[in-house]
């Protein structure tokens, strides 16, 4: 791929993520983090393609430094991430996947819906694997869901989840 | 000392709903509100969040507990970060239950985005996604066109109370028309990347993605809530386009403009 393609591209996806993240009515000073985020997710992405993944695979691995990056400016500018997850993650969400799979389903072509939704599936749950891998990583200080000050709070409790805390049964 | 219990339980609740109408997840509604009260001093606090309601309990000297439905509005990340904001500075004492009560207020009051505001941000966004799927400049511009006025006729339809499926339905449909005449006029246009693109904003990705995280996180039910969404709002989309492409190719005369 053309080095001067893939950076258009780079560009389009942080402007995406801009549009959206202005749509979706996140604070204007946002804005310059929500692109790098959008552009670091496309990025990710053709790289993964160069190395030779699947779509699905590709999209898992440009969520992982989209998610870090979210988490990053989460920290430093003190907001929640998903203010700049949501922006950041609407280039690689399968919304043409899951239209087409809707749509053949309509057309009563089975077999094309079948091929576009496993897709859709997979992209997604990729995407999702990645966020909540990159979210779930504890740092001191800041849990992934929550911004707590650092002197007063010594931790939140992780999200509802109270089966991951019990020892296996049996 | 009772009084103080149902004030904090209100300003809690009040919280907690004004995040999940602006679009946060169950549990971060959640977890602020459990923050808030712990932080005001009330102890015996405990919350149940749904997607579109909250089951909250403070038990102090007597019991107090509050029944609330939320209503769907539409994303307001800005509301969701004052909200943050507020829940950390009431930790750190900067403020009180008065103080907290009166910020709550201004957080309502924050603007909503316009519709202009919102069409430009849509057609921004596809003319960004029509390149992104390999369209030339006459395709972006066109999903960009499209895509602005699709938005506006979303606005305009749910503003008059028209149910969000039909709305969406209606929508697609319009953009398959609007597309089918940028067509005839401009017949070497790409018409699939130009709807496709113009598409992005209806198609529910977010939420099939958000809501495969919620059952990723063990939130199963936010998860079903989502997900059923998605595939409704998916659907509603593709039939709106199916009927319209029908539609069109009967105007065609058997011509087959778009398959």
């Amino acid at each position: 791929m053309e080095l001067t393609t893939l950076l258009l591209e780079v560009l389009a996806s942080g402007a995406a993520s801009v549009a959206y993240a202005a749509l979706f009515q996140v604070d204007r000073r946002h804005y310059v983090s929500c692109a790098i985020t959008g552009a670091m997710g496309w990025l990710g992405y053709r790289i993964g393609q160069q190395l030779g993944m699947s779509v699905p695979m590709a999209r898992f691995f440009a969520t992982l430094p989209m998610a870090a990056l979210a988490r990053w400016f989460a920290i430093t500018r003190r907001a929640p991430v998903i203010v700049f997850l949501l922006g950041g993650i609407f280039p690689l969400v399968p919304g043409s996947g899951i239209y087409y799979t809707a749509y053949y389903f309509i057309q009563g072509n089975s077999a094309m819906m079948a091929m576009k939704g496993v897709e859709t599936f997979k992209v997604a749950v990729g995407i999702a694997l990645g966020i909540a891998l990159v979210l779930s990583i504890p740092l001191k200080g800041h849990t992934s869901s929550f911004m707590l000050p650092k002197n007063t709070v010594p931790a939140a409790p992780p999200p509802a989840d109270p089966t991951r805390e019990q020892p296996a049964a049996k | 000392m009772d009084k103080r219990d149902s004030e904090i339980l209100q300003l809690t609740v009040d919280a907690g709903i004004l995040l999940l109408s602006s679009g946060a997840e169950t549990f971060r509604a959640q977890q602020t509100m459990v923050y808030i009260a712990k932080n005001l001093g009330a102890e015996g606090f405990e919350a149940y969040v749904l997607t579109n309601g909250i089951i909250a309990s403070l038990k102090g000297d007597s019991a107090h507990a509050q029944v609330r439905h939320s209503p769907r509005n539409g994303m307001h990340m800005g509301r969701v970060e004052a909200i943050n904001e507020m829940s950390r500075e009431i930790a750190n004492g900067v403020l009180d239950l008065e103080g907290a009560r009166a910020r709550l207020e201004q957080i309502r009051a924050m603007p909503d985005i316009g519709v202009e505001d919102q069409v430009i941000a849509c057609a921004a966004g596809s003319v960004c996604f029509g390149y992104l799927f390999g369209g030339g400049v006459l395709e972006c511009m066109m999903a960009g066109v499209v895509a602005g006025m699709v938005q506006f006729m979303m606005v305009m339809l749910t503003r008059t109370g028209m149910n969000r499926i039909f709305a969406r339905l209606a929508s697609a449909a319009m953009l398959v028309c609007a597309v089918s005449l940028v067509e005839v006029a401009y017949p070497w246009l790409d018409v699939e990347i130009t709807a496709i693109g113009a598409l992005m904003p209806l198609t529910p990705g977010v939420a099939l993605t958000m809501g495969i995280r919620d059952y990723v996180s063990g939130d199963y039910l936010a998860g079903t809530i989502r997900l059923i969404d998605a595939i409704f709002a998916a659907g509603s989309v593709a039939i709106g386009v199916g009927a319209a492409l029908g539609f069109v190719n009967l105007l065609g005369g058997g011509i087959v403009l778009w398959n």
